[in-house]
């Protein structure tokens, strides 16, 4: 009885704020987004062409530059489809199964987003480096995995994981699992159950995550810098190969190459935001075609009646 | 095709979904598995679709037309599984919906597009849905998914058909329309089916036999008539339709509805249609005697197929009493009156159940 119109003194309250306090609050936000990140994004784009186009050009015909593009393309080519494909796995497991030590799985899913680069680094070194337990093996078959594109693929395929099982998990979670019990019913095999209708729902969600990585498989820095040993024209990604052209001090070219990521991350960004918006809306339909106990029923676990 | 289940268990955890349950379905029977929710029903369902396992237990027998559930995969076993949420494959068409048990087929048993398409035709027409063929579940109507869905099952041709509460989410008028239409298509194909339903109306009313369950157990299984006239125990009764309940007891085969204590204590139960209501305390069939109860009028409701009359005892307790509307007006009853309420019939349970 009492929380009504206190709840309604609140809400009126929220759209009668004085025009000056919103516009400072607003001013203050935008002012904050425009010093922290709008300015160090146009930074890099005018220091880039400071020495003018035949410079920006050329910074990336350099072959150094462009063994490290190559190179990042590479990494993430490989990176990216494995980590979709054991992050489907995943993500499937724990979206559908309960089992023992499941949390503790879920955790470990999580890991790579609470360690610092560096030390995943570190962790590669000790376990593939020549003290390390599998150093003499590795050495024997001669398999170079440490400052050669195994270890920078490795420290990669780390520090991306999460991100595609942590996008589907929820998805799988929320959907549930009643159009996959039909397709068996009805008599698809597994195969035919997962790319005929687990994959198409969760199509979205999951190009989600590969955007993700994407991006951060190619910007990533700390992880590989330890693995790659910084060969030029051999083991570098753009990220190295913009911090040695700026310890060279040619400034001009590491902006242009780092632009090349700026730009990167911009269209991901607008990857993302469409992804976004197809996957509220693909939600806003199933709810729609469920009814809303459905959809609350799909998140309950088991099926008791 | 028949299905047999005999001495099933299964738990979740700490929740015992199914204790010791045996139940019986014939070929080409129309069951409903009634129950409140928590009652198992769902779970013998989902068990006998082979979706969970029973738990491994002696003596556990689970058939499907003569085969245990191991014998086969869920895909060989000619189940056709309708979802209370339709559980439709919501990014293909109504379509592709039905047509997609089809079209997983192996090559070799896959009938050819035109034999699919006839087919799809086919069951769209049985549904009524013919001019929505490309429509997106997402632009239909829950019952037209619901009929979607069932249409989805029908096209495998199933041995049996299994409802998990399939109009649980509809509302009134279009659960009532389907219900109907479900018992016509059942009277048309044959196809053994079992319905899970907590509406009992909806039981009674379309079903050949019921499975009323309570507490992960069977409590009766009989026709309808069987379970309404004759229920096992005072939850069939109680679940069944409203009924009113006297403390009394039995003496020579008489109830006596005096409420008092003692160790011929019973329950009584009467449903509303087996009371009459009286000006006078004379013109009860007992005259007045131990079967007459005084009540005074709390409420008329004159709408609906019967009239329902709702009156409150000297010690308080409601009775709800159900007179045709003739009768009603012959009474000519106003909130307030004191009345006498008498038993046509009425059933005893010793105390063995407690709501």
């Amino acid at each position: 009885m009492m929380a009504e119109p206190v709840a309604g003194v609140t809400s009126t309250r929220r759209y009668t704020e004085p025009p000056l306090v919103r516009a400072v609050l607003l001013t203050i936000a935008l002012g904050f987004l425009l010093l922290f990140l709008g300015l160090p994004l146009l930074a890099v784009f005018q220091e880039a062409f400071r020495q003018g186009w035949r410079v920006y050009t050329e910074s990336f015909l350099d072959p150094a530059a462009l063994a490290a593009i190559r190179l990042t393309l590479l990494v993430t080519a490989i990176a990216v489809p494995v980590n979709a494909l054991f992050g489907i796995g995943a993500a499937w497991l724990l979206a559908r199964f309960s089992f023992r030590g499941k949390s503790v799985l879920l955790t470990l899913v999580d890991l790579p987003f609470s360690i610092s680069p560096v030390v995943v680094g570190l962790m590669l070194v000790l376990l593939f480096g020549s003290q390390s337990l599998f150093g003499g093996w590795l050495r024997e078959s001669n398999i170079q995995v440490l400052f050669a594109v195994p270890g920078i693929v490795l420290a990669t395929l780390f520090v991306t994981f999460p991100f595609i099982a942590r996008e589907l998990i929820p998805l799988l979670q929320q959907q549930g699992s009643e159009e996959e019990e039909a397709a068996i019913l009805l008599g698809a095999n597994g195969w035919q159950m997962f790319w005929r209708v687990t994959l198409p729902n969760i199509r979205w969600g999951l190009l989600y995550g590969v955007v993700l990585s994407v991006a951060r498989a190619m910007g990533e820095f700390g992880a590989v810098s330890v693995v790659s040993g910084h060969i030029r024209g051999a083991t570098n990604t753009i990220p190295l190969h913009v911090e040695i052209l700026y310890n060279d001090y040619q400034f001009s070219s590491a902006f242009a190459v780092a632009s090349l990521l700026a730009l990167l991350a911009l269209l991901s960004l607008l990857l993302k935001a469409w992804l976004e918006w197809r996957i509220a809306r693909d939600q806003l339909a199933r709810a729609e075609a469920a009814g809303v106990a459905g959809s609350l029923r799909a998140t309950q676990p088991g099926g008791l009646s | 095709m028949s299905i047999e289940v005999r001495s099933l268990h299964k738990t979740f955890g700490d929740f015992v979904a199914l204790r010791d349950v045996s139940v019986e379905i014939g070929s080409g029977e129309l069951v409903a598995l009634l129950g409140p929710s928590g009652s198992g029903k769902t779970t013998l369902l989902r068990i006998i679709a082979g979706l969970e396992a029973p738990d491994p237990h002696p003596g556990t027998v689970v058939r499907v037309d003569g085969a245990a559930l191991h014998e086969r995969s869920a895909g060989e076993r000619g189940v056709g599984f309708v979802f209370q949420h339709y559980a439709l494959f919501r990014h293909m068409t109504v379509f592709d919906n039905i047509a997609f048990g089809l079209t997983v087929r192996p090559r070799a048993q896959r009938p050819s597009k035109e034999q699919i398409r006839h087919k799809v035709n086919e069951l769209l027409q049985l549904i009524q849905l013919e001019g929505l063929a490309g429509r997106f579940p997402s632009q239909l109507s829950g019952g037209q998914r619901q009929r979607v869905a069932l249409a989805r099952a029908l096209a495998i041709e199933p041995r049996i058909l299994l409802l998990d509460e399939p109009f649980g989410a509809l509302d009134a008028k279009v659960r009532q329309d389907l219900r109907r239409w479900l018992r016509k298509l059942h009277e048309e194909l044959h196809v053994t089916t079992v319905l899970v339903t907590h509406d009992q109306e909806e039981a009674l009313e379309v079903a050949d036999r019921i499975v009323v369950m309570n507490h992960a157990r069977v409590e009766q299984a009989g026709t309808p008539e069987e379970v309404f006239h004759h229920p096992a125990s005072g939850f069939v009764m109680d679940f069944l339709g409203h009924v009113n309940l006297f403390h009394g007891r039995m003496e020579g085969g008489q109830s006596i509805l005096d409420g008092a204590p003692g160790p011929d204590a019973a329950r009584i139960y009467v449903r509303p249609f087996e009371l009459d209501i009286h000006r006078e305390a004379a013109e009860t069939s007992d005259g007045g005697g131990p079967n007459t109860v005084k009540a005074r009028v709390a409420r008329v409701l004159a709408a609906g197929p019967a009239a329902k009359v709702e009156l409150s005892r000297a010690d308080g307790e409601p009775i709800l009493v159900e007179l045709p509307h003739t009768r009603l007006r012959e009474l000519n009853l106003t909130v307030g009156d004191d009345v006498f309420v008498s038993l046509k019939e009425a059933r005893i349970f010793s105390e063995d159940y407690s709501i």
